[in-house]
């Protein structure tokens, strides 16, 4: 799925602004990586890709379909049809197991997708190298495997978009960039685009496309 | 048309009915809610996260209800139970006075001092052919905080329908207990004057125990029951036969010889004869009451006190159900980014309502069930209490009135459930992740 963004400003409630990306664009199955100074707005401009925030002024359009104009409830459904999500603290449902909370789509969508994200949610965390023993609650794994059940979960149900905030940030480097590589890969074999913030000198290399941001304005597209 | 419907179906189908009608609310929301969605993996995951906080909303909800329940069953089993001790008593007749004053001494052995019936009345009563029984009950002594009854043993046949165990007294010098007095045949016993409080002031006079009767569920099961004759005799008195008396105890007793009874029990040959004998002697000399009647108007009293113990309790309800709530609303607030993050991956706002209500109602349900549970236990545990305090046999158990009160509760507290569930799934999703 192909993002465009143009003469996007994002303000808070109280009119301060938080972030202008005058233009962007990606091609579907692309990657891209945000990066700039702490609060400079890279979460900001994540989130708005999401729809978590609303568009001030300007287009985020993902395809055809522009989130400026769509209301809360539209924008929570083209996150649960399209865009799966990777926090930077993990943020797991601490009481499930690393099966459920991988799967956990699977408990609000349509009777008939449920099978194949249960599934997919299965594979993919046998692929992470977490096969073993994933009824066990998520508490009891490390924060590296805690990471991948995560991104195990923002794949289950196959979305077109994979957005992902500081995905390594609490790895160490060697469990980063094998996370770094499983990414990318599932990218590419599912032509899935993908954006990520970081910090992560090795996952920004790895991008087709890097964006900087600096105090609350995108300053270079590369 | 509806009503007559209504009332011509069997009083099961009316209460089952009811009690689907009362849950329906419920059903109907938790289907519209739920329908869709698996929830039961994050209720029970929430559950266990939250176990402490669970459990005190549990028992907050179990403890109102078990409190309601019992309230509601003990009344009606102490109605019934104070019906029941005054079942074998058709009609007494008194000295005129206090109605209430002389059920209480009669039918509940709580004797306080009235007026004595005299020999002429109680001579007329005898030979009344529309009198099938007539027996006095004079009470005044007592041994060890037990009353000692003096009557005839027509009475005790009439009261426990055949003895337990033993013979019913022939002599001055014998005795019947009831079921629960801790004597038995063969055992000896010498009365004290009065109910005992004044110190030992026992009477020169043993009587033997010869038999034992039936539990009637009664005050009479805590009482020792004697020949009028020796009760009479052992407080100096003429003791109601002429000089030429072959000390068989038993009626029928010399007017002129009749020492006087508080109370004298009458059961007429025909049900509709206790009519006419109430009527005949309510005169200014004698006062004839039906111990059903009296007990009527004491239950109508009892009646608003029993509307006032359901406003108690549905009032307990309510204030629990709004605490609930209350906890609720802060509970949604502490599960408020979990909901966001849910939201965040995409599940739909309906389905952040139909957790947050799930996880209500398990809460609001569990305690529900276990209230009627502890309502169950509550009604033995206090029905054994006032058994043993008063003999009146007290069987409190959960009725349909109660399950319709839980229903109802569970039905509303569901419904007002909807708000803070609502209030949880439209919270700013964002604020919350980042909370």
């Amino acid at each position: 799925m192909k993002l465009r963004v143009d003469a996007l400003s994002v303000e808070s409630p109280q009119g301060q602004r938080l972030l202008r990306v005058p233009q962007l664009d990606l091609a579907t199955g692309r990657s891209l990586a945000i990066r700039g100074p702490s609060g400079a707005g890279k979460s900001t401009l994540l989130f708005t890709l999401s729809g978590l925030l609303e568009v001030t002024q300007g287009s985020v359009k993902w395809g055809d379909l522009e989130l400026a104009g769509l209301s809360d409830a539209q924008r929570t459904r083209f996150r649960g049809e399209n865009l799966g999500l990777v926090f930077q603290d993990h943020l797991l449902f601490e009481e499930l197991s690393a099966s459920d909370n991988a799967g956990i789509a699977a408990l609000y969508s349509r009777p008939a997708q449920r099978a194949a994200i249960t599934r997919q949610a299965s594979d993919t965390l046998s692929h992470l190298g977490l096969a073993a023993d994933i009824q066990r609650t998520v508490t009891s794994y490390s924060g590296g495997e805690r990471q991948r059940i995560a991104v195990a979960r923002a794949l289950a149900a196959q979305p077109k978009v994979l957005l992902a905030d500081e995905p390594t940030a609490s790895l160490d480097r060697k469990t980063a960039d094998a996370l770094i590589a499983d990414l990318l890969e599932s990218a590419g074999k599912a032509k899935r685009t993908f954006v990520v913030v970081s910090h992560d000198p090795a996952l920004i290399e790895a991008c087709d496309h890097v964006l900087t941001i600096e105090d609350g304005e995108a300053t270079r597209f590369d | 048309m509806i009503e007559t419907i209504w009332f011509g179906l069997p009083i099961l189908v009316q209460d089952g009915l009811m009690l689907a009608g009362l849950l329906l609310p419920l059903v109907a929301t938790g289907l519209i809610c739920l329908t869709g969605f698996r929830v039961a993996p994050l209720v029970t995951g929430l559950l266990r996260k939250h176990a402490s906080l669970s459990a005190t909303f549990v028992f907050l909800v179990a403890a109102s209800v078990g409190i309601s329940v019992a309230l509601i069953a003990q009344e009606r089993g102490l109605r019934e139970g104070t019906a029941r001790a005054a079942d074998k008593f058709d009609l007494i007749v008194a000295a005129p006075g206090s109605e209430i004053t002389a059920l209480l001494a009669a039918v509940y052995l709580q004797p306080s001092a009235i007026p004595l019936l005299d020999g002429e009345t109680y001579a007329q009563l005898e030979q009344h052919p529309l009198v099938d029984l007539v027996a006095p009950l004079a009470f005044g002594d007592s041994w060890q905080g037990v009353p000692v009854v003096g009557t005839t043993p027509a009475f005790v046949e009439h009261l426990s329908e055949g003895l337990n165990t033993g013979r019913v007294f022939a002599t001055v010098n014998e005795a019947v207990v009831g079921a629960r007095v801790a004597l038995n045949p063969g055992d000896e016993l010498k009365p004290s004057h009065g109910d005992g409080s004044k110190g030992p002031n026992s009477h020169d006079h043993t009587y033997e125990i010869v038999g034992k009767m039936e539990r009637t569920g009664s005050p009479w099961d805590n009482a020792i029951l004697v020949s009028v004759e020796s009760v009479w005799g052992i407080h100096g008195m003429p003791m109601g036969h002429g000089p030429d008396w072959d000390w068989q105890v038993g009626g029928p007793f010399e007017p002129s010889e009749f020492a006087g009874t508080p109370a004298a029990l009458v059961r007429a040959n025909e049900l509709w004869a206790n009519y006419s004998l109430q009527s005949e002697f309510n005169t200014s000399d004698t006062m004839a009451l039906f111990p059903g009647s009296v007990l009527a108007q004491l239950h109508a009293l009892m009646g608003d006190i029993r509307q006032v113990m359901s406003i108690l309790a549905v009032t307990t309800q309510v204030l629990v159900a709004i605490a609930v709530l209350a906890g609720l609303s802060m509970l949604s607030r502490i599960l408020a980014k979990r909901m966001a993050l849910l939201r965040a991956l995409g599940a739909p706002e309906r389905f952040v309502f139909a957790v947050t209500w799930s996880f209500a109602m398990t809460l609001i349900v569990t305690g529900a069930v276990i209230g009627l549970l502890l309502g169950v236990f509550l009604c033995f545990g206090v029905s054994a209490v006032i058994t043993s305090m008063t003999s009146i046999l007290v069987e409190a158990r959960l009725a349909w009135p109660e399950i319709h009160l839980v229903a109802a509760f569970v039905s509303a507290v569901g419904l007002f459930s909807l708000l803070p569930a609502y209030r949880a799934s439209r919270r700013s999703v964002l604020t919350d992740l980042r909370s």
